[in-house]
């Protein structure tokens, strides 16, 4: 078992990381437009295909009367890893609920600061879970267990854990970049919308 | 750590992190693993497993299924031939407008199930339009955004779904638990607009004629037809909710694409863009949310919880005075989601033990959120018709007072006849 204090160190070396990429990559329109696309087409396909698997099942069951067993749990695992893949995409388009109390009460000066250190904040956040995930999937594989219905190790149905959060982190810290820079201006928006 | 200083712990650093902006989810996340990491034997790998179980749930399916359905319906078409043809039916009648304002968020956010999303959506078209029809300013701000609140009961909605994962119950009756309160609030609301109105006089738009009214009837059909797809797939139990908010989905794709044929492919990869984007908003929470409950469960919080209550003798009124009370404050704050998946663990054992039904209390719940989301100083609507319309939070205040009082009103009623909610679920099979 891995203790607290690795991954702990584990998790601030891949912030270090996100951070540095996104300094370097977070200036080039270029690749931002390409990462934002192969994101958005990354969770999108996933989402569809998760969905597509539940229709294709109900017209099984009804029409030819013979509902597949492996539809449940592909449906169930290509929908989280179209929201897992989403997190970034949501972070990216402020979709994501935050609470404006102290903030909108904030000089324009404290709103930034807040918003830089709550990117901070994220930036490490979602390196500890990608790197307590890279843990988890590696525990699982040792284990080599196999889902019960598609007969697929868990280990790398669970893959998006690391995935998902390495782009989330990569993602906060080009936020951090673009306020830091001042290519995005903090601005008030209305949580939700 | 005693349960007590735990508690402070979990919850101190879950308010400090919302406080700074950080995301629900994040915040929610963080401050369980604070918590954690302050207990001895702590197995850390349990939180990725823990995140990904919460996430793993078919019944949860039916979120991305029916936020897809609501994006498909606002930008493909069909929410604007339906809110035409409530235009062309009723907006001659003084007051008419009202109505409008409230089927159109009715339908808005069912839904997209975000209150504050539906007021700034339907307000910043309604509002200049009321305005200019001579309606009073403050009226139109209170109504819309008392409007955007109602699409979290209307079923199928989001936090009906959360509510029954979270608390086992099953989520088609949930949904039909909601119809009744859901038409007897927006009923409510629409006869005390017109009421208002026509003592005001506010204006009315001019009469449609026969010829437009059918024929808008007849471009809002496939729309009228999608709320009944869904209630009658899951009543009749032809369909689970997840599999009824596919075939909503799959419908609501082949009208815009076949018969509006008004999105063109760039719209589709909005859509898809917004879906994916609240999707993992909504997952994000879930998941996080996983890690908070199961601390309170290791501290064995709900237990005691439900220890104390029985032996205070608290009855059932008492409990929904004082869960209301809770509703209401958390609910300015926090959204519907977030409410339900931190509060329920704790509450259930409570419910249970006092003999209040978990379908019941969703309707009542969910009716308490609703009231948050315009309970002055901060709930999150005033905010946003602030904002649209640029006007002193004030004046949205006095203008939202006399419909807050019939969505109290309203929730009194729910509150002291249950059969209100439990009727029509009671007639499904396994009953309540």
């Amino acid at each position: 078992m891995v203790s607290l204090t690795t991954l702990l160190i584990e998790a601030s070396v891949l912030a270090l990381v996100a951070l540095a990429l996104a300094a370097a990559l977070g200036g080039r329109p270029g690749f931002r437009r390409f990462f934002a696309t192969f994101e958005d087409l990354l969770a999108g396909a996933f989402l569809v295909a998760g969905l597509s698997v539940v229709l294709i099942s109900v017209f099984m069951r009804y029409v030819l009367n013979n509902p597949p067993g492996w539809a449940d749990e592909f449906a169930r695992i290509f929908v989280a890893w179209g929201a897992m893949f989403g997190f970034s995409v949501a972070l990216r388009e402020g979709r994501h609920i935050t609470v404006d109390l102290l903030f909108s009460v904030l000089p324009p000066a404290g709103k930034r600061a807040l918003d830089l250190l709550a990117s901070l904040i994220g930036v490490f956040f979602a390196s500890f879970i990608a790197a307590a995930g890279y843990h988890y999937v590696a525990f699982l594989k040792m284990l080599g267990l196999k889902s019960i219905y598609t007969e697929l190790p868990e280990w790398l149905l669970q893959l998006i854990l690391p995935l998902g959060f390495g782009l989330f982190a990569f993602q906060f810290a080009l936020n951090f970049w673009d306020l830091f820079t001042g290519r995005v201006q903090v601005h008030e928006e209305v949580s939700g919308v | 750590m005693s349960v007590g200083l735990g508690m402070l712990v979990l919850f101190g650093f879950f308010v400090l992190f919302l406080l700074l902006r950080v995301p629900i989810g994040v915040s929610l996340a963080l401050s369980s693993l604070i918590a954690f990491a302050l207990e001895p034997g702590f197995n850390v790998l349990q939180v990725p497993s823990r995140m990904f179980e919460g996430i793993n749930s078919f019944a949860l399916l039916a979120i991305p299924g029916f936020v897809f359905t609501g994006v498909v319906m606002a930008h493909g078409g069909i929410a604007r031939y339906l809110v035409d043809f409530v235009r062309a039916w009723v907006g001659h009648v003084p007051g008419g407008l009202s109505v409008v304002v409230v089927v159109a968020s009715m339908i808005f956010a069912a839904i997209s199930g975000s209150s504050p999303a539906t007021a700034a959506a339907i307000g910043s078209v309604t509002i200049p339009a009321m305005i200019q029809n001579g309606y009073d300013k403050r009226y139109a701000m209170g109504l819309v955004a008392t409007s955007g609140t109602l699409g979290i009961l209307i079923p199928p909605s989001v936090t009906m779904i959360i509510y029954g994962i979270t608390t086992d119950q099953s989520i088609g009756k949930l949904f039909i638990a909601g119809i009744i309160p859901g038409l007897l609030l927006g009923g409510s609301l629409i006869t005390f607009a017109i009421w208002y109105a026509r003592r005001k006089g506010y204006g009315r738009l001019p009469r449609a004629s026969w010829e437009e009214r059918w024929k808008t009837l007849w471009w809002a059909l496939p729309g009228i037809f999608l709320p009944i797809l869904i209630m009658g797939t899951i009543y009749t139990g032809i369909a689970t909710p997840t599999e009824s908010s596919v075939i909503a989905l799959f419908y609501a794709v082949l009208v815009s694409v076949f018969i509006y044929r008004e999105a063109s492919w760039q719209d589709w990869v909005k859509m898809l863009r917004e879906s994916v984007s609240i999707t993992a908003m909504i997952y994000l929470i879930v998941s996080a949310a996983m890690l908070f409950s199961l601390y309170m469960t290791n501290k064995q919080v709900p237990a005691l919880a439900a220890q104390w209550i029985v032996e205070h003798g608290l009855g059932r009124m008492e409990i929904f005075l004082v869960t209301s009370l809770l509703f209401i404050v958390l609910g300015m704050f926090l959204e519907a989601v977030s409410i339900i998946l931190i509060t329920l663990p704790v509450l259930q054992p409570i419910l249970e033990a006092v003999g209040i039904n978990l379908i019941h209390f969703a309707v009542v719940m969910t009716i308490s959120m609703e009231l948050a989301m315009i309970t002055p100083p901060v709930g999150l609507n005033l905010f946003v018709i602030s904002g649209i319309t640029r006007e002193p939070l004030g004046e949205v205040v006095r203008g939202v007072l006399p419909f807050y009082a019939v969505l109290l009103f309203v929730l009194v009623i729910l509150i002291l006849f249950p059969q209100l909610s439990l009727w029509l679920p009671s007639l499904m099979k396994g009953g309540v």
